[in-house]
């Protein structure tokens, strides 16, 4: 699962990469620097909420992108859990997101990181 | 559900079609896409309920999508807007859009696309020029690099309402363009990335790869023999779209980000 992050990290432009349970409970992280445990959580509870209330409108949106002056998040719901991405605003997004879906994929036939990622979640209502 | 109305605004303006639309008390959603960029706007017996595009909501949204001089629409009739984000009447809509379209063709006198790029004339102003807050903020992104759009999505600001700042401080004497920055400087893909595009396109979706990679190429407004590096993700990311396969996409676009990585 950390080398998956790892990956995501070589992306050019991205500062780190965390990955949070719906709940937004810290399961993995590659995180930036500065960024201690309660804030990244602080963050995944935000994202967690973001991405509910996006899937729940029309778009069912299962993505985001948030726009910062600095700064560039990248989330993306894998359902039972949050993956969050720091980015610079110049980061290639397609780019960004092909390497996700590499990864996630490849998560999706591991059945360690199944397990690790369903011990984590919680059903959504 | 059929789709009645398609096509490009470059052919037939926003405003003329929202007119169009609004005239014969249509219902449905227009779908406008620009590049990478999309909006959506719904009407409910010819009035404008709700615009969307991206995380902006409401009747701004109708504005700024005026301000996209090219791209796609299609209408598809009878669908329902999810919300009502514009509370203004679609007169006053249409009005202010006209408005805004007129100005749009000044501006356009000094900055034919929101890709311009401005720098500081270090000659300034002969004038003195005072400078609201907003104004001062634009400049101060100006750098000779960022885009009129770049620096829309910087500050978060409207297209339209940066491309107004930047055409008055370019007639006061404060800005220049600066020419073709991104194309003299902008890096082009080697033939050999198209290559490997379509040798591994192809084997996943057959022979009708070649012609879905050169429309994609098209709808993104560029040409083959000078195709831009920051395009090339994108390009690929929409390719893979056609793939319906999950398992075969990631595979493919597992290959191009190694690709595109080198």
């Amino acid at each position: 699962m950390k080398n998956g992050l790892l990956e995501i990290n070589q992306v050019l432009g991205v500062w780190g990469s965390v990955l949070c349970s719906n709940r937004g409970e810290l399961i993995e992280s590659v995180p930036p620097t500065g960024f201690n445990k309660t804030t990244l959580e602080d963050i995944g509870r935000k994202a967690v909420d973001l991405l509910s209330s996006a899937e729940k409108s029309v778009t069912g949106s299962t993505e985001a992108v948030i726009h910062y002056s600095e700064r560039k998040m990248f989330l993306v719901d894998l359902k039972q859990a949050i993956l969050i991405v720091f980015c610079t605003p110049s980061v290639d997004i397609p780019l960004l997101r092909m390497t996700v879906n590499v990864i996630t994929t490849r998560w999706q036939s591991d059945k360690k990181v199944q397990r690790r990622l369903e011990n984590a979640a919680v059903d959504r209502i | 559900m059929a789709e009645v109305l398609r096509g490009n605004l470059a052919q037939l303006s926003l405003l003329d079609i929202l007119k169009m639309l609004s005239a014969g008390n249509r219902s449905g959603r227009l779908d406008i896409h620009q590049g990478a960029k999309s909006g959506e706007i719904y009407l409910q017996y010819g009035n404008l309920v709700h615009a969307v595009s991206g995380t902006h909501l409401g009747e701004q949204v109708v504005y700024t999508l005026m301000g996209w001089l090219e791209g796609d629409f299609s209408f598809t009739p009878d669908v329902e807007a999810p919300e009502q984000s514009i509370s203004v009447s679609t007169e006053q809509i249409l009005l202010e859009a006209a408005r805004q379209a007129d100005q749009w063709r000044d501006i356009k006198e000094v900055l034919s696309s929101t890709d311009t790029v401005f720098n500081i004339s270090a000659s300034g102003s002969t004038n003195t020029v005072s400078l609201k807050p907003i104004e001062w903020q634009v400049l101060a992104q100006i750098n000779g690099e960022r885009s009129v759009i770049e620096i829309a999505d910087l500050l978060d600001l409207h297209e339209f309402d940066v491309a107004k700042i930047i055409y008055g401080l370019t007639t006061a004497g404060l800005l220049y363009e600066v020419t073709d920055s991104k194309n003299a400087f902008r890096e082009i893909v080697d033939e050999s990335f198209f290559e490997q595009l379509l040798v591994n396109f192809t084997e996943v979706i057959g022979p009708i790869g070649p012609i879905i990679v050169e429309d994609e190429i098209k709808l993104l407004g560029e040409d083959r023999g000078a195709f831009p590096q920051s395009k090339a993700a994108e390009l690929v990311e929409r390719v893979s779209l056609e793939i319906s396969d999950s398992a075969k996409r990631a595979q493919f676009q597992k290959q191009m980000v190694a690709v595109l990585r080198g």
